[in-house]
């Protein structure tokens, strides 16, 4: 979880370390829309190192399905 | 009892029109949805060596042209700016030196985006006061200095432009029919530029995303939906001019999703609703004044036509005015 703690705080500098838990939803992110999703599509791929280009982030998605979306995308260490 | 009325009007975009499809740091996936959330095509950006007197200076210069006013006529210039040269002094400072205007005054306004309607209320008042024949306006923005080339939440919305209008005496009719600002400074944190003032010093900026434009999305939109239509309605009703009567309305040139529910909030026809910003994207404290010297210049809307210009942005500010051309 820590990557993806980076990740969104990086982003989402009003996030707090208790917020960010499994049940989080990403539209439940102080700061979220729909325009700073593609700055974490951007964040993630620097931090994890993968090309997300063809990742759907919705704003329905928890932290838990991200992290197993991640997962399925090749992200090792989440 | 004297008033003011709109002498002349111009403008300057600068450079060449970079397209969504030239964001080339952005994921090829998110291009569409700039086009999609907003309706912004393409925007313009000044050359690395201009700075924002540069470009209010040459929509200055154009609206004095067409007024025949010698700039040493010129007894006031205010300019609305959130992308300033400089901390101090006013940019306003330098556009007066670069015109020659040296009998004016100049002064800078920042009210992010209502900045030119903040401006245009603030001439208007000095002239109505009788202490002045004369003001020019200006409204420049470069943004394209001030945003971060990797925030894909600010950047790729923003473009560079300016925009000028001659107020003159008038002690028949009101050109300016009237004007309304307004501000909710608990909103002070929703729209800005975080580092190089006195509350993030420069030299305490440890965080290079500080020295960036910043806004929280969400907190805009919903707030220029409401406030933006509020102050239509509230405007009309103060100086008692039916929708019906207005020719054109001219509002803040944000995102067209904002001007569509403005638009369906305040009963007015959308096909009233003047529209650049697919072009040049959002210019901040210049886009309504860019729009009016575009309507004039087109002829979208002549003498004896009223319009009316809306606009709301960081403050959080937001501000009206009914104009007679």
């Amino acid at each position: 979880m820590e990557k993806i703690r980076t990740a969104l705080k990086n982003v989402f500098p009003e996030l707090k370390d208790e917020q960010v838990v499994d049940g989080l939803k990403l539209y439940d992110i102080p700061g979220w829309d729909s325009m700073n999703v593609i700055n974490l599509q951007l964040e993630l791929e620097t931090i994890l190192g993968l090309d997300l280009s063809a990742f759907q982030m919705t704003g329905d998605l928890t932290l838990k399905q991200l992290r197993e979306k991640l997962a399925q995308a090749g992200a090792s260490g989440i | 009892m004297m008033h003011s009325r709109i002498i002349s009007t111009g403008h300057h975009i600068p450079g060449a029109e970079v397209r969504n499809s030239d964001l080339k740091q952005f994921p090829s996936n998110a291009i569409p949805l700039i086009e999609q959330k907003t309706g912004i095509k393409a925007r313009h950006y000044a050359a690395p060596e201009q700075c924002t007197s540069d470009l209010a200076y040459l929509a200055a210069r154009e609206c004095l042209a067409k007024a025949g006013l010698d700039p040493g006529k010129v007894q006031g210039i205010i300019l609305a700016t959130s992308s300033p040269d400089r901390i101090q002094p006013a940019t306003a400072a330098r556009v007066q030196a670069l015109l020659n205007a040296d009998q004016a005054f100049a002064v800078d306004v920042n009210s992010v985006c209502s900045g030119g309607i903040y401006a245009l209320h603030f001439a208007d008042c000095l002239i109505r006061s009788g202490q002045y024949d004369n003001i020019l306006v200006i409204a420049s923005e470069l943004y394209s200095k001030i945003l971060n080339p990797s925030d894909f939440a600010t950047f790729p919305y923003f473009g560079d432009g300016a925009a000028a209008v001659l107020l003159g005496s008038d002690p028949a009719s009101p050109g300016i029919i009237g004007s309304i600002i307004k501000t909710d400074g608990r909103g002070h944190d929703v729209i800005q530029v975080p580092g190089g003032g006195t509350m993030l010093p420069g030299p305490q900026v440890s965080n290079p995303r500080d020295w960036y434009f910043t806004m929280k999305g969400r907190e805009v939109y919903d707030f220029a939906v409401a406030r933006g239509s509020e102050i239509i309605d509230e405007i009309l009703a103060k100086y008692q001019v039916d929708r019906s009567q207005l020719k054109v309305v001219v509002p803040h040139q944000a995102n067209i999703s904002i001007i569509d529910a403005i638009a369906v909030n305040s009963g007015i026809p959308r096909s009233k609703f003047y529209v650049n910003l697919y072009n040049y994207g959002n210019t901040a404290g210049a886009s309504v004044m860019i729009a009016l010297s575009e309507v004039v210049a087109s002829g979208s809307a002549g003498p004896g036509d009223q319009v009316l210009l809306v606009a709301f942005g960081g403050g959080l500010s937001w501000g009206a005015a009914l104009i007679k051309l």
